[in-house]
């Protein structure tokens, strides 16, 4: 019968504000964890993915199987692709373990957002995260990106700048829920409204957090960690890639363009994978960067209609007992965001969730979860379907 | 024009042509010689067929905008201090989209599909950037 891959076991470092360790530290603590987890051993792991981000090295990836003692490795990469790089490293791990070229496969993040990094042009350069001759001397920051694509589905769609908070609403009463989340205090739409402009029409509470913090999963064989009825299967994966220039992206391709991305061909080959419909998906952890990165990824992936992704939420559906709860840690806009990683926290609590040990914010409904993660604008993307143990 | 703190982009053989004919106030892109088409940003290939055989080809510097974002907030960036900064993507008459800073503006002027005119800012010896104005009826 041929090898499924499964993950096996995940991990988090302490997440938030953590200057007492280095970000090799977090990275340390987010491996084990996961190892353990998954009731391995440090010798048993023979594939390793970790994306160098911000890290001086490109060879990043070898100091920390160094660091670990992990000798021998029969496959490892970098998936240098931003925050979409914790869901495309899933994928890759998956091909791995399936065609018996590793037993288990470490996926790795850790940063030091929050207190370790220097911040805004020194961050851009360092990682290229955008074009630096053509869009970067026009002062275009992070947030002013995501500021020209809100605006641009904003006139599009005859949305409201109301529309986009919602999402930051929605998340936060999730993060309320979870002790470990950085922003637990409820906010409504007019809190979102009032607090200040960084790039309109996004306000900082349209914004992620900055943190420091790691994470890690084990992606094995089905059936060799310590307890398969924790092993978590990979239902369908799929990525898609656009562009990254803004412009290029404007003009688009076929159905495609700045407003209208290609998570929808990721989806398409996750969902079919998965032998499921949006409707049929139980929880969702959608990659948040900003409020915009959501209202267009719940659009495109068919969980609502182009243009109505602000009413979607206003009505509750992704709110804590609705049909579909989303972000139910808190999101990289209420919970943690340290960086490329962030969007491994949204694997790590569909486990957990999947598995029934997610505490007070236990969803009720558990077959199944969609993680969706992205990078560059909403440009590149890795959609997962995760299901509950079979075992 | 406010002053803006840039990062500046790096002259390579591949753009050398554009950045010419920006410090020389007359800006140029490569238009394919097979499908007709420019594209931006400047590149040895033709973005949409394929082609290498293009002519570079002087912008009437007419465009709309495409979108627009304010940045009223920017710590730790060159240009930090010189917020708040009108960032614009133009569609030019040509049909790329640039991205680039609008200037002397009037808040009725930062509106989709506003018709704007491409102009020039001297930054160094080396790097004259486009930029653009309102193009009042």
């Amino acid at each position: 019968m041929a090898t499924r891959a499964v993950i096996a076991g995940i991990g988090e470092s302490r997440l938030g504000k953590v200057p007492e360790l280095t970000a090799l530290g977090i990275i340390v603590d987010a491996a084990l964890a996961a190892i353990h987890d998954a009731g391995l051993t440090v010798q048993d792991i023979d594939g390793l993915i970790l994306h160098p981000a911000f890290h001086v090295s490109p060879r990043y990836h070898i100091i920390v199987a160094e660091t670990l003692g992990i000798y021998v490795k029969t496959m490892a990469d970098t998936t240098m692709m931003g925050g979409a790089s914790y869901g495309v490293a899933i994928e890759r791990a998956k091909q791995a373990v399936e065609s018996g070229l590793c037993r288990n496969v470490l996926i790795v993040g850790g940063e030091k957002l929050a207190t370790g990094h220097q911040s805004g042009s020194a961050m851009m350069a360092s990682v290229g995260a955008h074009n630096l001759d053509y869009e970067y001397p026009f002062a275009a920051t992070i947030p002013a990106y995501y500021g020209l694509l809100a605006q641009r589905y904003l006139h599009d769609y005859g949305a409201e700048e109301s529309d986009l908070a919602q999402v930051a609403v929605a998340t936060r009463k999730h993060a309320a829920l979870n002790p470990n989340a950085t922003m637990r205090t409820p906010i409504t739409v007019d809190d979102v409204l009032n607090s200040p402009i960084i790039s309109s029409p996004l306000h900082r509470l349209d914004c992620s957090l900055v943190s420091d913090g790691g994470a890690a999963y084990v992606i094995s064989a089905a059936g060799t960690s310590k307890d398969p009825s924790r092993e978590i299967e990979i239902l369908g994966i799929g990525q898609a890639q656009s562009y990254y220039h803004m412009g290029q992206l404007a003009e688009g391709h076929g159905d495609h363009d700045l407003v209208r991305t290609v998570v929808d061909v990721a989806g398409e080959r996750a969902f079919a994978q998965a032998g499921l419909t949006p409707a049929e998906i139980d929880m969702a952890n959608i990659y948040d960067s900003f409020t915009i990165t959501v209202i267009v990824q719940l659009e495109d992936l068919g969980f609502c209609e182009r243009g109505t992704a602000g009413q979607f939420i206003a009505e509750g559906n992704v709110d804590p007992g609705g049909k579909l709860p989303m972000n139910t840690h808190g999101g990289l806009l209420s919970n943690a965001h340290p960086g490329a990683c962030g969007g491994m926290l949204g694997f790590t609590e569909a486990v957990r969730q999947l598995r029934g040990e997610a505490g007070d914010r236990q969803v009720t409904k558990r077959d199944n979860a969609l993680v969706s993660s992205a990078s560059a604008v909403a440009s590149n993307f890795s959609v997962s379907i995760l299901g509950a143990s079979i075992q | 024009m406010k002053h803006i703190t840039r990062p500046l982009p790096t002259i390579t053989a591949d753009n050398e042509e554009f950045w010419k004919s920006t410090k020389e106030h007359a800006a140029k892109l490569q238009r394919c010689n097979v499908c007709g088409r420019f594209w931006y940003y400047p590149g040895p290939v033709c973005h949409h067929c394929g082609a290498r055989d293009y002519t570079w080809t002087a912008l009437s510097g007419k465009g709309t905008i495409y979108s627009y974002s304010v940045l009223e907030r920017a710590k730790g960036n060159p240009y930090e201090n010189d917020v708040p900064i009108a960032i614009v993507l133009v569609r030019l008459e040509e049909g790329p989209v640039i991205m680039s800073n609008l200037f002397d503006y009037e808040a009725a002027d930062l509106a989709i599909d506003s018709p704007v005119r491409m102009t020039y800012e001297d930054v160094d010896d080396r790097v004259t950037l486009p930029v653009f104005l309102p193009a009042r009826a």
